[in-house]
């Protein structure tokens, strides 16, 4: 049996922790260091301390160097806070490729970096992976002149924030983990941009930028769902949509929601899960968003996920600076209370049971439609 | 029950704040009057005097939902729920007191004896006690992008070597955070050496200067004798600018405190010509009142020559008057005007949970750790008062006498809930805190003087509309700017 490659993340915070919850979903690599810098308080901590969840079982380390002993390949991620590349990043994948490990790398470059960094790798005879959501399903250059949509016959759960921050890979990660260990085989587009190395797609780099017409956008994200189901002959096909749906306010914009939008248009879900920040809404409020997510993307909203995150609102207002306040996931489960009556479920998906009630909830739906068989 | 709006008059108009919409309309004067006949249940009056045009369009107003009866039900903070996450997670600085000495005894200084909460003592931290203080902070302050320590005596120059301990300690534990390094300072004790290693850290100091020689050395002077210390802040000042000329420009601010039994004019004229400060940031702060055992004495002439530099200010803004004929130590009342204006933010209806304006986040907005290790929401607050000592390094935050300090409004519930400047309030607990408890009927001593200033505020605020002034902000412009 081929052995794991043992990974070294760094800088070790949040947008990672849903990979660490559900690691056994990694292919063909296992988690040996967690290193952050010092200043983020998680060192010495377990891990789970990044996103405020339950604990992990891993600690979070500080002293980089040391840590490389431990691992084959370095993975530099993103971050929830900004982190100067030039600081703090280059010189510590300059050490790790000299002392012979691979690189792989989910933080965008500029192009000189991406070089210096392949010719130093090159040089030492190690690896560098670099994701920037390059798909292969589709040809890169399609042209599509039918302006028609092609229709998905596999269920598909998406998943959509309100806003950013919303806890949305865990969502994505923990319906995954569930629906494989119920047998499902399943398709995937995620939100981050390595989700290979978790066995599934990274959300397609021809949604980005403005080489594409955004009509183009919707055809080519139809197709290349449709390739998908088809290559993939999958039971279930889940889609993680980035960002959020729509603006919070006049300054913070969220993109408008485009992602959302485009992807609304490209396929038609058959299990929705809308993930939102913490606020103190009320029950009713909840139908506003129902009514909301219905009209401005089409679809209903089965499951409603409160994130333990809340947004800063006196930052924003005062600093013009987009900030969050992170929650204990406990917190939300005494809040959520509040809307056990309300007929859509209000989940924390930290809570284990939740996650589960939320996958089972999904499979029955699905499971209930194949009771009835249109011709 | 009333609706629930302030009425006010400008030269220029009629006006009503509608405290659920959280808006200010402008009325015609029939409007106006039959507001408040009404407002006085004159009804009477309202029906014969004016037209049923008038009238009709007061109920077109309460139509669209404004004049809106409701009151909010209680006071209680919307942070309330979220206080420990706030604590635990986002402290966003800390301020060590390193030392309760001081080489000066500045006549108004809080430490002079003319304070119930402080005198100066040969008391100084120990730097296991800092290096736990930049622990707990750096524990405490896992949402933040930057990292944010600051010294505060006493002189904290006493302790050079002790500052320099803490700052490569903070560097060493906020790796990966911005960070951000600030002294409170008389500037007598600057050295070379010293503002070498500042610069080399990125230190920004805050010095102490109160305008002239004659000013200044009223109230500031050593600690042996009477002797004034301005010439030896010019003096250091003139070694920074010869040495160290980016360190004045980039990383020194200075704050004035007013006194205000003097004359403001003679300040202005000193920092309007201060060369040494012509690109520094200059702030001035009035002789404070909190825990006063007797009260400052404001004179006429100080009042309206400050407020005659506030109307250049206004001039200058709506392009009336060149700005270099303003007060540079004011400059910051307009841009209070335009904060409180961004505050109007129209909502459907005031909550029935709602907290007046005023305190912060005890903890984690400005967290003050004193020589031994306790914390205080801030650095003005009285150390003797054992409501305001909200933890201690050893054991953390007190987290209940923190709730009861974040909704000091409840002390005052009755009078707040019904308060039309609520939103605008700027009283925290310390208002209330008579060192033994909180005080309600202290805290509500200082309600009309609080009305007043809000309603003096929203009458700035519609002049300078009705001039034209634009207090929102410029998304545009800063769009267009190449």
């Amino acid at each position: 049996m081929r052995k794991n490659e043992r990974l070294l993340i760094y800088p070790y915070n949040m947008e990672f922790t849903p990979v660490l919850r559900h690691r056994s979903l990694l292919m063909g690599y296992e988690i040996s260091c967690l290193v952050a810098p010092n200043g983020w308080g998680f060192t010495g901590k377990d891990a789970g301390i990044a996103d405020r969840g339950p604990d992990i079982g891993i600690s979070v380390a500080a002293d980089f160097e040391k840590s490389l002993d431990l691992c084959d390949t370095v993975m530099i991620i993103k971050s929830h806070l900004p982190f100067d590349f030039d600081k703090y990043i280059f010189n510590k994948i300059k050490l790790a490729v000299k002392l012979k490990k691979n690189i792989i790398c989910s933080l965008k470059l500029d192009r000189e970096a991406i070089k210096e960094i392949s010719s130093m790798c090159n040089c030492e005879g190690v690896y560098f992976k670099y994701f920037d959501g390059t798909q292969n399903v589709l040809p890169e250059e399609i042209v599509i002149d039918n302006e028609s949509i092609e229709e998905i016959d596999t269920p598909v759960i998406l998943t959509v924030g309100i806003s950013e921050k919303t806890n949305k890979f865990e969502i994505q990660l923990a319906l995954r983990e569930k629906i494989q260990k119920l047998g499902y085989k399943i398709s995937q587009i995620g939100t981050r941009s390595y989700c290979e190395m978790i066995g599934f797609h990274s959300f397609p780099s021809f949604m980005y930028g403005n080489a594409i017409s955004d009509v183009n956008k919707v055809l080519m994200f139809n197709r290349f769902i449709k390739k998908i189901e088809k290559t993939e002959e999958p039971d279930i096909i889940s889609i993680g949509v980035p960002g959020g749906i729509m603006p919070l306010n006049r300054k913070f914009t969220n993109n408008f929601g485009l992602f959302a939008f485009e992807i609304s248009q490209a396929v038609v879900p058959d299990v929705v899960i809308a993930s939102m920040l913490y606020e103190d809404y009320k029950p009713e409020g909840f139908d506003t968003y129902t009514n909301l997510i219905k009209y401005r993307l089409g679809f209903e909203v089965d499951f409603f996920n409160i994130a333990n995150m809340q947004f800063d609102w006196k930052r924003a207002n005062q600093e013009h600076v987009r900030s969050y306040t992170s929650l204990d996931y406990r917190f939300i489960d005494e809040k959520k209370m509040k809307y056990s009556s309300n007929n859509i479920p209000v989940l924390n998906i930290l809570n284990k049971s939740d996650s589960n009630f939320m996958a089972d909830q999904a499979i029955k739906k699905l499971v209930g439609y194949a009771d009835v068989q249109i011709v | 029950m009333n609706s629930f709006i302030h009425m006010f008059k400008t030269p220029g108009g009629h006006y009503l704040y509608d405290v659920n919409k959280n808006v200010i309309l402008r009325l015609s004067e029939d409007q106006y009057k039959i507001l408040d006949y009404k407002n006085n249940d004159d009804t009477c009056k309202c029906t014969s005097e004016f037209s049923s045009q008038a009238i009709e369009s007061i109920e077109h107003l309460r139509d669209l939902g404004f004049l809106s009866e409701k009151r909010p039900k209680e006071m209680y903070h919307p942070l309330n729920d979220t206080i420990l996450s706030h604590l635990n997670n986002k402290v966003n600085m800390i301020t060590l007191q390193i030392t309760k000495q001081c080489n000066l005894r500045c006549k108004y200084c809080v430490y002079s004896g003319d304070y119930e909460n402080r005198v100066h003592s040969n008391e100084k931290m120990a730097l296991d006690t800092a290096r736990k203080g930049i622990d707990f902070y750096i524990e405490h302050s896992k949402d933040n992008e930057y990292g944010f320590l600051a010294f505060y005596g006493g002189e904290p120059l006493l302790e050079f070597e002790f500052i320099k301990n803490c700052i490569e300690y903070f560097e060493e534990r906020a790796e990966g955070k911005n960070i951000h390094l600030n002294l409170t300072t008389n500037a007598t004790l600057l050295t070379e050496e010293i503002v070498d290693y500042f610069q080399k850290h990125d230190v920004h100091l805050l010095i102490s200067l109160d305008g002239s020689s004659e000013v200044h050395n009223r109230n500031r002077v050593y600690r042996d004798g009477n002797k004034g210390t301005f010439e030896k802040v010019m003096e250091n000042l003139g070694m920074i600018k010869t040495k160290f000329p980016d360190f004045l420009s980039n990383n020194i601010a200075f704050n004035a405190v007013l006194d205000p039994q003097n004359e403001f004019s003679c300040v202005n004229t000193f920092f309007a010509d201060f060369e040494l400060a012509k690109e520094a940031s200059i702030m001035a702060s009035e002789i404070t009142d909190l825990y006063r055992k007797d009260t400052v004495k404001t004179s006429e002439k100080y009042i309206s020559e400050i407020e005659y530099e506030n109307f250049k200010i206004f001039l200058s803004k709506l392009g009336y008057l060149n700005e270099k004929y303003t007060a540079k130590l004011l400059s910051m009342q307009y841009n209070e005007r335009k904060t409180r204006y961004r505050l109007l933010q129209m909502r459907q209806e005031i909550p029935d949970k709602i907290h007046h304006g005023g305190p912060c986040v005890p903890g984690a907005q400005k967290l003050f750790m004193d020589v031994d290790g306790n914390f205080y929401p801030c650095e003005r607050v009285s150390e003797a008062s054992p409501q305001m000592k909200i933890g201690n390094i050893d054991y953390g935050f007190d987290i209940d006498k923190i709730r009861i300090l974040l909704n000091v409004g409840k002390i005052s519930e009755n009078k707040c809930i019904n308060c039309w400047a609520l939103t605008f309030c700027n009283l925290c607990a310390v208002a209330a805190d008579e060192n033994d408890g909180l005080s309600m009927e202290k805290k509500v001593s200082k309600c009309s003087s609080t009305k007043y200033s809000v309603d003096s505020l929203l009458k700035d605020i519609c002049t300078l509309r009705e001039f034209g002034a634009e207090l929102g902000e410029e998304i545009y412009s800063f769009d267009m700017t190449e």
